[in-house]
């Protein structure tokens, strides 16, 4: 083997699985694919990898009865859905015209503040730099010049919504890790 | 109907459409939550937590995304949560086998259950970050990059910690006799 070959293995060794969910570029699925063609050592290695995954797909995995999880589904529909930014309107204007001020004077400085008390509504825990993140990453204000109210509120519907589910995530990672 | 459809029609607090939407789960979430609690008590209250969250929070999910990740990294979550809770030391999957049901054919079943213990074994001989990105990729069906985000690791570390435990298991799994 080639000191050139080795370096390729390695190299294969260390993104095999995202060869094998397709998830790499075009262009790296097919350096790895010519690699395999060519390389006897890493193509037995896939392949003995590839069998072990196969053999704990095949070792049979628990069920739950089909009754019980239908009253599983019953319980839990019985909770109230978490509705903080979908449903009111004057939420939703509070947050465009928060945007709007932010336009309109240059910086989320000034929506923050208002932003973060509509939040606290939610009882999660935030930090700026996540919300700045969440809410500008999807409605960069320079991106609504001129734009119709309409637009600017369903965006704004969206990143909240987004903003959300990030925090969400956000406060469970915090909390359990 | 498609999926989203269901989902869109659950944000409007339609409880059929549920139903519908985590019918398809039972199965690949139970066994998830089973492997990851390791007892089967603890992954039905498990499962009713999971099920709670996706019901109260499905708005909060964005239309476009995989909805199987999302479920899935609600339930990882929930196991783990329990699991805290309890201070039982362990974060994932106990020294109990857990018990299923068995086939009615008396070798199949032998034979199947016997594969079952010798997986059990071989996971649990696997260090708990290993085992961790092994279930979530495999039971979980999450994506590397999806794992990486919620253990708040670099993907390279998850990929290598893969590569470990595909490997340990390789080797263990050499002793066992192949069909
Ligand atoms: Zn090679």
């Amino acid at each position: 083997m080639t000191r050139k070959q080795s370096h390729l293995c390695k190299g294969f060794h260390k993104e095999v699985w995202l060869f094998i969910d397709a998830s790499l570029s075009p262009a790296q699925q097919r350096k790895w694919q010519l690699h395999l063609k060519q390389c006897s050592s890493c193509r037995d290695w896939l392949q003995q990898s590839q069998k072990t995954l196969a053999k704990y797909r095949q070792a049979p995995a628990a069920d739950i009865d089909e009754m019980r999880f239908e009253r599983m589904i019953e319980a839990a529909t019985r909770y109230p859905q978490k509705r903080i930014f979908g449903q009111r309107l004057w939420i939703r204007v509070a947050a465009a015209a928060l945007i709007l001020a932010a336009m309109g004077l240059g910086g989320h400085e000034i929506a923050l503040p208002g932003l973060k008390a509509l939040l606290s509504s939610s009882g999660e825990p935030v930090s700026e730099k996540r919300m700045v993140d969440a809410l500008w990453m999807k409605a960069d204000p320079l991106d609504y010049g001129g734009t119709a109210i309409d637009s600017v509120l369903m965006t704004m519907n969206e990143s909240l919504l987004q903003l959300e589910e990030e925090l969400f995530l956000f406060a469970d990672t915090e909390l359990y890790f | 109907m498609e999926e989203t459809d269901w989902i869109v029609k659950c944000r409007n607090g339609d409880a059929d459409a549920f139903a519908r939407l985590v019918q398809p789960y039972r199965r690949p979430l139970f066994a998830f939550l089973l492997r990851l609690c390791g007892d089967r008590a603890l992954a039905e209250d498990a499962l009713q937590e999971t099920l709670i969250k996706i019901w109260t929070r499905i708005g909060t999910f964005k239309l476009g995304n995989r909805f199987s990740s999302w479920v899935m990294q609600i339930a990882y979550r929930t196991a783990v949560d329990q699991k805290r809770r309890r201070k039982d030391g362990r974060l994932f999957y106990s020294d109990v086998l857990p018990e299923w049901q068995s086939p009615d054919d008396p070798t199949r079943r032998l034979e199947l259950d016997e594969r079952r213990r010798y997986m059990h074994r071989a996971l649990e001989e696997l260090p708990e970050n290993q085992r961790q990105v092994f279930l979530l990729r495999l039971d979980g069906e999450l994506t590397f990059k999806e794992i990486a985000a919620l253990l708040g690791q670099p993907l390279n570390t998850v990929l290598s910690r893969m590569n470990q435990a595909v490997k340990k298991l390789q080797k263990r799994m050499e002793h066992y006799r192949d069909d």
